[in-house]
């Protein structure tokens, strides 16, 4: 049985973290197809004028300026796949701003007189786009940066491992408030660069332990023995008994970092519309205190399901709390 | 043992400059909102960032500013900056210039006499106006470093500055006009870190030395109190860190420390050692504007520290102990309530509810600790959980402790030191979470003056909080190894074959 086979046994037996997961997938759907949740324009639309897919992603500035019926007017005759609700983040409603919840505006409008429902939808790709980012290269840093100090050792070992120490010593909301003072744009680079900086530290701590550890056993004795190079021994063992600790440590960063992109929008350093800014505009500039509330609900959710999910990969990948997981049975019994 | 730990905690040192360095690039790369407002500040942003080659002295500037002199035309705009310049280096340039007369043709030597005629008039020498005339000024300067050259010593400024401190007239200041700025490095020796009422008279006459050779207006008026001497002193201070490598001649030691110190990161480390944090009375004005902050920041941290430690061992220790559908139950609501709730929300209601019972700074430091309370209980629970199947645990039951006693005597032991190590590495990083918070409860600590101070480009408090924050986790890491070897003596030949290692 595989690294990856046991990992899903021991996870498809936490209930918890079966729905968790579903949650995220959803959470991650709608982050990455946020059009086809809530748009102005059509997801598709086939006429005489050819075939115009995915309208509000190509050409967002002249569909925002359009109002709902000139939108539908000017579609009379296609044949036309609308998302599932007919408003984006960027269109003012000519009904105005503030205004309470309605049927043309189920969760209200906000101060610019955009539709609370299409932010909240859109808010999640602001929110989770950075963060799955900076993550990713974190850990791709870690890895690289964790490996060279376990398996170099000596004078690479102790500077990539003080440099590790220098980086995870500075608050990563200093690292992004000197960014966005560099490049006020707050396209969310900002964010994936502080995020990586900060983060890569605690991911090379836990692979250049792994990779201390594996470097005297057996296992890679053997490779080495039979000839295999140090890339072949690194993709082969050292990539494979890595997986475990590394899903762990991943896993357990995510939801925190969800939490820290929200943290940094509130504190006005995060992207703009994602669900911290919204939460923030309730907070700090008299926002809408419904839009505050579902992003607040989604944020909470995305955070909570993603720690269930780090929970359950960490049991999962750790032996000594398998028999509590997959079998309901204690290993523990204390009388 | 004893190596490793002063190996870490030496290593604090490189790490703090590393942070500094590192931050004041990343400060430095801020576009400049305004532009330079002074000579000083035009020059201290041309120069470079953290090492230069080519420390521009008196003498640098001397031969520059002749070498300007001679090759632009008479009544050129060069000509006009070079005289200027030649000017502003004052009596301190002229121990370079008048015996280096000699070694110049007639004609240009007598442009560069000619153009020392406005300093003649500031330095108050007799007959100044001679100076303007080409044919005699040559003679004019040759005649007075004959009669005059040999108070252009260290030891004569000292005295000079000495006695005008002491007895206040204008005849001891004119000694020191005399002198010009090469009397600059006396003066600033004498001007005092503080002030009584009785010293004010005399920190007013050094200052008027300092205004009239330099030629800038910053002086202690008749009626200044003493916090406002101070602040002119101050500002004197400040100025002469920017102007002092030009008007002296570096030699040896002082030239290799140039490379370091006449660069953007040095002129700024220097600042902040010698004004900002080595005066007393500028160190007292920034603590009282920074300690107030600090210590609610401090306060929310430390609060939410403890509250997420204590509960956080009580949790993991029952998620431990329990399994089965029940673990399961517990892990949903572990990871859900306080998410569901999250900072924002948790901080709202206990804006409303708990700073009425325990103040605001309370509440925020429990709803901080409550939201770092997920994550402090899912590092410590695997541990425990292997610790409470342990052999030494299995042992104290079979002595008949009971259940508890067993769980925090011996379980909780070891894990405990590598929790309480983790989450004081932590503690940096909880710094974003206070100053959500402070935001939440409108709290006067450090998030808001911080992120104003980075909008603004200044580098010192963000400096400063980065290298405390570096210094605290080294100083932990090498507390967590003590403590480590002191509950498992195992742990000791780990720690020096990782010493050997390094």
């Amino acid at each position: 049985m595989t690294h990856a086979t046991r990992l899903h046994h021991r996870l498809r037996a936490s209930r918890a973290a079966k729905l968790a997961t579903l949650w995220l997938a959803l959470a991650g759907f709608m982050a990455i197809f946020a059009e086809v949740f809530a748009a102005e324009a059509p997801i598709i639309a086939v006429g005489p004028n050819g075939v115009t897919a995915l309208a509000a992603v190509t050409s967002p500035a002249e569909y925002a300026a359009m109002s709902r019926s000139e939108v539908e007017a000017r579609h009379a005759g296609d044949l036309v796949v609308w998302p599932l609700w007919r408003d984006g983040p960027l269109r003012r409603s000519p009904l105005g701003a503030r205004l309470r919840p309605s049927a043309q505006h189920p969760l209200g409008t906000d101060a610019a007189g955009r539709d609370i429902l299409a932010l909240v939808v859109h808010g999640g790709r602001a929110a989770l786009a950075p963060t799955v980012v900076g993550l990713a290269i974190a850990t791709f840093l870690g890895l690289v940066l964790g490996a060279l100090a376990g398996t170099r050792g000596g004078m690479w070992d102790e500077l990539l491992m003080r440099l590790a120490e220098l980086c995870g010593a500075v608050p990563t909301v200093l690292v992004l408030a000197v960014l966005v003072a560099i490049d006020p744009s707050r396209t969310g680079v900002a964010l994936i660069v502080a995020i990586s900086v900060v983060r890569w530290a605690e991911v090379a701590r836990v692979v250049r332990v792994e990779s201390l550890r594996l470097a005297g056993s057996d296992i890679m004795l053997a490779a080495r023995a039979l000839g295999c190079s140090p890339f072949a021994v690194f993709r082969r063992h050292f990539l494979r008994a890595i997986a475990a600790p590394l899903a762990v440590e991943t896993a357990l960063a995510l939801p925190a970092l969800v939490w820290l992109e929200a943290a940094m929008s509130f504190l006005g350093l995060g992207v703009p519309s994602s669900w911290g800014t919204i939460i923030a505009d309730a907070f700090v500039r008299d926002g809408s205190a419904l839009g505050a509330v579902c992003a607040v609900v989604l944020l909470s959710l995305t955070a909570g399901a993603a720690a269930l999910v780090a929970d359950a990969v960490a049991d999962a990948a750790s032996p000594r709390l398998l028999s509590t997981v997959s079998n309901h049975t204690p290993k523990v019994t204390v009388r | 043992m004893l190596a490793l730990i002063v190996r870490r905690i030496l290593w604090a040192v490189p790490c703090a400059l590393g942070i500094a360095l590192l931050a004041f690039f990343a400060l430095s790369q801020l576009p400049a909102d305004s532009a330079p407002a002074t000579d000083s500040e035009r020059e201290r942003r041309g120069l470079p960032m953290f090492l230069n080659a080519h420390p521009r002295d008196l003498r640098a500037r001397v031969d520059a500013t002749t070498a300007l002199l001679l090759s632009s035309s008479e009544g050129s705009v060069d000509a006009e900056i070079a005289t200027t310049n030649l000017v502003r280096l004052g009596g301190a340039a002229l121990p370079l210039v008048v015996p280096a007369f000699d070694a110049l043709g007639p004609v240009d030597r007598t442009r560069v006499a000619t153009a020392l005629a406005r300093l003649a008039v500031r330095m108050g020498l007799p007959d100044a106006e001679t100076a303007r005339e080409p044919r005699e000024a040559v003679r004019y300067w040759r005649r007075y470093w004959e009669a005059r050259g040999d108070d252009f010593r260290g030891a004569t400024a000292r005295n000079r500055a000495h006695r005008l401190a002491q007895y206040g007239t204008e005849s001891r200041a004119k000694e020191l006009y005399e002198l010009d700025t090469f009397a600059l490095p006396a003066v600033f020796e004498l001007l005092p870190d503080t002030l009584a009422a009785n010293e004010l008279q005399a920190a007013r006459v050094l200052v008027d030395v300092l205004a009239h050779v330099t030629e800038r207006d910053d002086r202690i008026d008749s009626g200044a109190s003493v916090t406002d001497a101070l602040a002119c002193i101050d500002r004197w201070h400040s100025w002469w860190i920017d102007a002092q490598l030009g008007l002296v001649t570096l030699r040896g030691f002082e030239r290799i420390t140039a490379f370091g110190v006449e660069t953007r990161f040095g002129r700024w480390a220097l600042h902040a050692m010698t004004v900002d944090l080595g005066r007393r009375e500028t160190r007292a004005r920034h603590a009282t504007a920074v300690l107030g902050p600090v210590r609610v920041t401090l306060t929310v941290l430390g609060i939410g520290w403890l509250t997420a430690t204590i509960a956080g061992v009580a949790l993991a220790t029952w998620r431990a102990r329990r399994s089965g559908p029940a673990l399961e139950r517990s892990v949903g609501l572990v990871a859900l309530a306080p998410c569901a709730v999250t900072l924002l929300v948790t901080g709202s209601l206990l804006s409303e509810l708990g700073a009425r019972t325990m103040g605001s700074t309370g509440a925020a430091g429990v709803a901080l600790g409550l939201t770092m309370l997920p994550a402090y209980s899912a590092h410590l629970r695997p541990s425990v959980a292997a610790a409470l199947g342990s052999e030494q645990v299995q042992a104290a039951l079979a002595r008949g402790a009971s259940s508890l006693r067993a769980t925090y005597s011996y379980a909780l032991r070891g894990p405990l030191v590598t929790l309480l190590a983790k989450n004081c590495l932590a503690l940096p990083g909880m710094l974003t979470a206070s100053f959500v918070l402070e935001r939440v409860f409108a709290l006067e600590g450090l998030g808001a003056p911080l992120l104003a101070a980075v909008a603004r480009g200044e580098v010192g408090l963000p400096i400063a909080l980065m290298i405390a924050t570096a210094t605290w986790s080294t100083l932990v890491s090498a507390m967590t190894d003590v403590a480590i070897c002191v509950l498992d003596p195992r742990m000791l030949p780990a720690l020096a074959r990782a010493e050997r290692r390094a």
